[in-house]
């Protein structure tokens, strides 16, 4: 699903990669976590998400992602409402329209670090058609090399330190160009300078491809480095 | 297509538990086609005992009784039956060939079989195998004796050896018949068939050491008739027990068997020895069906072994599942992934339990033939065992949907939770 002006949306803005209305969220049949009135992100944003442990950050970015089903309200991503798929085009336009970067433990241990680079890519057809035929390879170690991490393509990821495997996880995020970014504290298990260090080379890769990031986080120390903040508390009602 | 490749090196990744769950299935399998084969093969060897031999001739009793005792050296026979009657068939212009047979005495627990020359002959057993002399020859004197493979080996005789017959057929205490002792002039080859475990002499050999016997009592010390007085050419053979007939064309066999049964010289039984050795195979059949029963569970048990591998891997797996639902695996593609786990895992086994079954058949085929007797032809799978291995692959299979449908609720609960 290549990204197209949206004329069918009407009322909404086209520049906006996400769109939330009146978004109500609980596990079964518990009291809401989430209930969020409206949040808009424009294309090309970067921005951060903060809210304290437990806030409901990750399920969020769960419902967002498409993992989580929401039954009222919408979520439109790149003009399209997530609440009005089905489970299987929740998890196709996920493959195909974001890249996802965990906390930890980004990557497939069995798999080569490239094999876990392209794994997006050879999971997604729409993604792996973006990039030209036969060079998944080739853009997947160019990719590599920006990030640092060129000469470990062939490891296996035991060998890599965390740093390195998040840098790995970004390149998988951002190969075959999704639109969508979604990082859930993706720096919680690196030191400041690497943090700092990290979010550059991310922040370098979206801007290539004009990737909007949601980055969430409990530490707002660095909150500076990106575009817009938001706090989960204030959108949230529930 | 990457899930295939996936399941490779996620399995290749448990590499252990991936071999043991293989070997685990291998050797059901190969346990499944072992009894499967070993169980043809012990049905061919039994049905091809003998062959080429169109009918099996004696005095009336039952029809396996006759085959027990003409064809397996076993039991006793009834009645004898003239040699006026072997002589009318012998002649018949229809007969190729027969093969008299006169039993009743042993050697140390081996039956003595009294025949003639056409037995080296025209003696044939699984298809086309005939009689092959390992060392000497056929009995053609009186007092020659050929031993059976099994009976040379087990006695330890060798050529030249002096051989005592005892009268009847009971293991020891019976009569010894030691004023005629033979002498082994010919070994015969190994056959597994009953063959193996008689001794050969000829039909004047069996009147001779009888010839001073009235009506069933050994003659006095001092009153048997010196060995160097018996002459071949004085003996007149005046019964036999049976006798074995091949006919010109097959369709007179039928014929024949008619003529046979309702012969006016005495009252004789002919029986087509195919027909009545598989009518005897399924009366001891049932013994296979216990046989598979088993290996079934085996291949059961094969099975739980890959479920609990698979299965108890899930937990450990969940944040690999984790992470393939975030670049966008669904559910069914998780479940997919396990099912095709579980088909390679099945599919190895099978293929490396064939291999197993072929590879031991053609190492051990001589072996099994030399210490049981049992003949197992290397041939390719029948349809039988395609459906045995068809069978496994769509248990295996199903089998594995259970840790699959396990991962695909996971998938479901667990979302993009990295559990660790
Ligand atoms: N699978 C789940 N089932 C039930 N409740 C959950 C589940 N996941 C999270 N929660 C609850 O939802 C709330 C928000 O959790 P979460 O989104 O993980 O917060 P954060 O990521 O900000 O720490 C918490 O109270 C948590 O207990
Ligand atoms: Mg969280």
């Amino acid at each position: 699903m290549p990204m197209k002006p949206s004329h069918s949306n009407g009322g909404t803005d086209p520049k906006n990669v996400v769109e939330i209305r009146d978004l109500v969220f609980r596990y079964g049949q518990d009291i809401p976590v989430l209930d969020i009135q409206s949040l808009d992100i424009k294309k090309g944003e970067k921005v951060f998400i903060y809210g304290p442990s437990g806030s409901g950050k990750t399920t969020l970015l769960g419902l967002l992602a498409g993992v989580l089903a929401a039954k009222e309200g919408s979520i439109r991503l790149l003009g399209k409402d997530l609440v009005k798929m089905t489970a299987h085009e929740r998890d196709e336009f996920r493959g195909n329209h974001m890249g996802y970067i965990f906390q930890m433990f980004n990557l497939i241990p069995y798999l080569s670090v490239l094999d876990n680079i392209t794994l997006s890519c050879e999971l997604n057809r729409t993604r792996k058609g973006r990039i030209p035929n036969g060079e998944l390879k080739k853009s997947a170690t160019s990719i590599a090399q920006e990030l640092g991490i060129a000469e470990y393509l062939d490891k296996t990821i035991t060998q890599l330190s965390v740093g390195q495997q998040q840098r790995v996880a970004v390149a998988r995020a951002i190969l075959g160009s999704p639109e969508i970014i979604i990082a859930d504290e993706p720096t919680s298990a690196l030191d400041y300078d690497h943090r700092e260090k990290f979010l550059k080379l991310l922040f370098l890769e979206c801007r290539k491809t004009q990737a909007t990031v949601l980055f969430v986080s409990h530490d707002r120390q660095l909150e500076p480095l990106f575009d817009r903040c938001i706090s989960l508390k204030e959108i949230n009602r529930a | 297509m990457i899930l295939p490749r996936l399941a490779y090196h996620s399995l290749k990744n448990r590499k252990f538990t991936t071999i043991l769950t293989i070997t685990s299935i291998a050797i059901s399998v190969a346990l499944l086609l072992g009894v499967e084969k070993t169980r043809l093969g012990a049905r061919d060897s039994f049905n091809n005992t003998i062959s080429q031999t169109d009918l099996i001739i004696g005095a009336r009793s039952g029809p396996i009784q006759l085959l027990l005792y003409a064809v397996f050296h076993m039991g006793d026979a009834t009645n004898n039956i003239s040699y006026q009657s072997y002589l009318h068939y012998k002649n018949d212009p229809r007969v190729e060939w027969t093969i008299p047979y006169s039993l009743g005495d042993s050697h140390r627990g081996f039956r003595v079989v009294a025949t003639s020359e056409e037995f080296y002959q025209h003696y044939h057993y699984r298809q086309d195998h005939g009689l092959v002399l390992a060392q000497g020859k056929a009995a053609s004197d009186v007092f020659d004796v050929v031993l059976g493979a099994d009976v040379a080996k087990q006695l330890h005789y060798q050529l030249g050896q002096e051989v005592v017959l005892s009268h009847g057929v009971s293991d020891g205490g019976g009569l010894e018949h030691s004023d005629k002792p033979f002498h082994v002039v010919g070994i015969l080859d190994k056959t597994a068939t009953p063959i193996d475990r008689s001794l050969y002499i000829t039909l004047e050999g069996m009147e001779a050491i009888h010839i001073d016997w009235q009506s069933g009592a050994p003659p006095l010390p001092g009153h048997e008739t010196p060995v160097e007085k018996i002459k071949k050419e004085n003996i007149k053979v005046e019964q036999i027990t049976a006798f074995l007939l091949r006919t010109k064309s097959r369709i007179q066999a039928i014929y024949l068997e008619r003529e046979v049964d309702t012969y006016e010289g005495e009252p004789l039984l002919a029986i087509i020895p195919g027909v009545a050795l598989s009518q005897l195979w399924q009366g001891i059949s049932y013994a296979e069906d216990g046989l598979r029963l088993i290996t079934v569970f085996v291949v059961l048990s094969g099975f739980l072994g890959m479920l609990i591998a698979l299965y108890t891997s899930l937990n450990e797996r969940r944040r690999e599942m984790a992470i393939l639902r975030a670049v966008g695996a669904g559910p069914r593609k998780i479940l997919f992934l396990l099912v095709l786990e579980s088909t390679f895992l099945t599919l190895s086994g099978i293929i490396t339990g064939t291999g197993l079954v072929y590879l031991l058949l053609s190492v051990g085929q001589p072996i099994i033939e030399r210490q049981f007797g049992l003949y197992l032809p290397i041939k390719p799978l029948s349809m039988t065992e395609w459906i045995y291995l068809s069978a496994t692959f769509g248990g295996g299979t199903l089998i594995g949907l259970v840790p699959a449908w396990k991962a695909f609720k996971n998938a479901l609960a667990d979302g993009l939770t990295i559990r660790v």
